[in-house]
């Protein structure tokens, strides 16, 4: 291990032209002769190109996402009554504080052991066994659905160790959760279910034992050996649960699973405390206005003032009165360092006199506190809706109404956080973006093995759905659209049933069988109404199989 | 701005910048795509790709420009298209009124391959977990110095920083050789 990553070490220093005359010399000779370590280095050369090249990508996207918005013509993703992008109440929820609790201790172990010792442990697999059914009558030489494997992980049982699923998942122990003597290695195992396609091959589905529809957050299924012995936690022992996410979900819940007839129903755990953790990773921008930042400005006084503030000092337009015109209009402004409100300018107008009120109001204010990063002042792009109403001459804001834009506010600060870029960049220095929340984790507390899922209760509804099958072995599926749900049908002969479904629900039907062992699928795309569905199948090819999980993955 | 400034900028990392300017030869590329039989998605995905062949050719040590930066992405994006419909229909089916030069044909074809090959190691490399991709990215394509990197990714030092890059090379190192 160790001379590995100093042979690592040692290229990284060559292709970075970091190695002293007399070492690259040494080196460049050994690489003349070498040919495992040309080997090395050329793969070497290959995985940073590939790094930067992911960085390209990345870039590129944004660039096609910013010219689609432009080319659409609007600024903002969603439109809503209020749409801002850089907001009051960040602090809230301060990088400090999330910085601070380190993410990765120095105990950890995040570099996983690979997959070799797979097979010594197959022995006790009884468990998760039961999400291999779609694959257990097949021959080598058929087409099978990929079922997951195994990730493993060494810790040691009496330090804390945090380890990290291939998708994100992260996992805590405590030192001595384990009934275990002291020092002894625990072997992890780990299998993460985030994507449809995952969740739908693998027999897993999103219902409660009582029949309670789920919308996912990830499920998973985790446990322990000491000497290739299952090991369970000690009684009352806890250990916390990250699951990532890209849009944030209210109310999810931890849920235990077990195993019934050959697929896995969800139980509410016991323990149920979630928290939801939002990780800030700051990335450096080349000019220096900023739209989110560690200390957001403020308002001398606060936001109840700011309003305040614009209440008193704005005026409704004669004629815009006299035409009857009202609206909101969209005000973008830099807060610079120095706390000056500069370049004020009309986002998104109504009528010209109302554009020109609203840019004086805000020209007209008094100074601001300016932002902080990293303990210096900074300016920072600011958006501001305001909203002219005709109900009096003047223009106020009652106090419910002041409540409202404060809620709107945060409310759609957070929309930003999850990667919307907010404000499409205007003429010369908008491209800045201060930070962007990466990853996001819904963090829970477990306290037993096995399956886990996270997720939250969605509605059931009063429809019984009936799906035309021709024999009762065919696994039919629906998988929801606007929800992260699947749902299994129960069958007789000549029906796959569903009950209690929404109604006008837009779902795709996954329906597989086998003749002669051979897989057969259908993947349709229906509203869920009272009239019956018939399925056509198609045989599955190899190829066939990738689109089909790349169609289900992207429902 | 001009084709020159848009390479100095593309050398000194302002990749942000350049790819929204580059954009605007997008419509003539999505005219291209519409008439030869593909869709807005099929247009917009070569043209991403014919973008990072332009990022990667100006890259390249031997770099020089030949030609304007649009043509260029306009051939690419062609050649793409190309190489595309040969992949879903068949050589036959294939118009004949995509001609390239001999140069251009050699050219586009290695750059082909070699999207193909990255494209493999992209997809590996993005499994290695995203705290070390992030850790990896941060170093490799934002030029983030270790220290800065280590507060990012939350390790308590540079030096651990360090040593998990190591690390996550190895871990990278074993995915991609495995390919």
């Amino acid at each position: 291990m160790r001379t590995e990553l100093n042979k690592i070490e040692q290229i990284e220093k060559y292709l970075r032209d970091e190695l002293s005359v007399a070492d690259k010399k040494a080196f460049e000779e050994k690489l003349k002769t070498d040919s495992n370590l040309q080997k090395e280095v050329e793969l070497q050369k290959d995985v940073i190109r590939g790094i930067e090249r992911i960085g390209v990508r990345k870039s590129i996207s944004k660039a096609s996402r910013n010219y689609d918005n432009r080319r659409r013509g609007f600024f903002f993703g969603v439109v809503l009554l209020i749409v801002i992008s850089g907001a009051i109440g960040i602090s809230n929820y301060s990088t400090d504080e999330i910085i601070k609790k380190p993410i990765v201790t120095e105990s950890v172990e995040i570099i996983k052991e690979e997959e070799t010792e797979r097979k010594e442990s197959l022995v006790i697999d009884n468990e998760s066994a039961a999400v291999e059914i779609l694959t257990e009558t097949e021959e080598i030489d058929v087409v099978k659905f990929p079922t997951k494997k195994f990730q493993y992980f060494t810790i040691n049982s009496s330090k804390d160790t945090t380890i990290i699923g291939d998708e994100g998942t992260q996992i805590t122990f405590k030192a001595n959760s384990f009934n275990v003597p002291k020092n002894s290695p625990i072997k992890i195992r780990l299998k993460e279910y985030y994507k449809m396609s995952d969740i739908a091959f693998s027999n897993l589905t999103t219902e409660t034992k009582d029949g309670k529809l789920l919308e996912t957050g990830g499920m998973l299924y985790l446990d322990a050996l000491a000497n290739n012995k299952k090991v369970d936690l000690n009684k009352n022992t806890f250990f916390d649960l990250k699951f990532p996410f890209d849009e944030k979900k209210k109310d999810m819940i931890l849920f235990d699973g077990k195993t019934k007839n050959k697929t896995i129903v969800w139980e509410e755990s016991e323990v149920n405390e979630i928290e939801i953790v939002e990780e800030f990773i700051e990335e450096e921008w080349e000019s220096e206005v900023f739209t989110i930042v560690e200390k957001m400005p403020e308002f001398k006084g606060g936001q109840d003032k700011l309003f305040q503030f614009l209440g008193k000092n704005m005026k409704y337009p004669a004629d815009a009165k006299a035409m009857n015109i009202s609206g909101t209009v969209y005000v973008n402004f830099i807060i610079g360092a120095n706390g000056k409100v500069q370049n004020a300018k009309v986002l998104r107008g109504v009528h010209p006199s109302l554009n020109r009120e609203a840019i004086r109001a805000v020209e007209s204010m008094p100074n601001w506190s300016p932002g902080m990063q990293r303990g210096k002042a900074v300016s920072v792009s600011y958006n501001l809706p305001i909203k002219f109403r005709l109900d009096g001459s003047t223009v106020s804001y009652t106090p419910e109404q002041i409540k409202y834009f404060s809620d709107s506010l945060k409310e759609t600060q957070e929309k930003n956080l999850f990667g919307d870029d907010g404000i499409a960049d205007t003429k010369n220095s908008t491209e800045a973006r201060g930070a962007k929340s990466d990853i996001s984790y819904y963090a829970l507390s477990g306290s037993r093995l096995g399956w886990i899922n996270c997720d939250r209760f969605a509605g059931r509804g009063n429809l019984n759905l009936a799906i035309k099958v021709d024999n009762k072995d065919t696994d039919v599926k629906i998988i929801f659209h606007r929800i992260k749900s699947l749902i299994a049908g129960s069958n007789n002969a000549t029906y796959s049933r569903f009950g209690r479904v929404p109604s006008g629900e837009r779902v795709t039907v996954f329906a597989v069988k086998y003749v002669d062992k051979k897989p057969f699928i259908c993947l349709k795309e229906i509203t869920t109404s009272n009239k019956s569905i018939n399925l056509e199948f198609v045989e599955l090819t190899k190829e066939g199989l990738k689109e089909v999980a790349k169609k289900i993955s992207n429902i | 701005m001009d084709d020159n400034k848009i390479i100095e900028l593309l050398k000194i990392g302002k990749q942000n910048q350049v790819f929204l300017k580059l954009y605007k030869n997008y419509p003539q590329v999505e005219k291209l795509i519409l008439s030869k039989g593909g869709s807005k998605e099929d247009a917009k995905d070569v043209f991403q790709e014919a973008l990072i062949i332009f990022y990667e050719k100006v890259m390249s040590t031997e770099f020089k420009l030949t030609a304007a930066i649009g043509t260029y992405l306009y051939s690419v994006s062609r050649f793409l298209w190309k190489d595309e419909l040969i992949k879903r229909k068949g050589k036959t089916a294939v118009n004949v009124d995509f001609e390239f030069t001999s140069e251009e044909e050699a050219e586009f074809q290695e750059a082909i391959e070699r999207e193909a090959k990255f494209k493999q190691i992209e997809r590996v490399l993005s499994q290695i977990g995203d705290k070390c991709l992030q850790l990896l990215k941060l170093f490799y394509y934002e030029g983030l110095s270790m220290k800065i990197i280590a507060s990012k990714v939350g390790l308590k030092s540079e030096k651990i920083a360090k040593n998990q890059k190591y690390k996550c090379l190895e871990r990278a190192k074993l995915r991609v050789k495995t390919l």
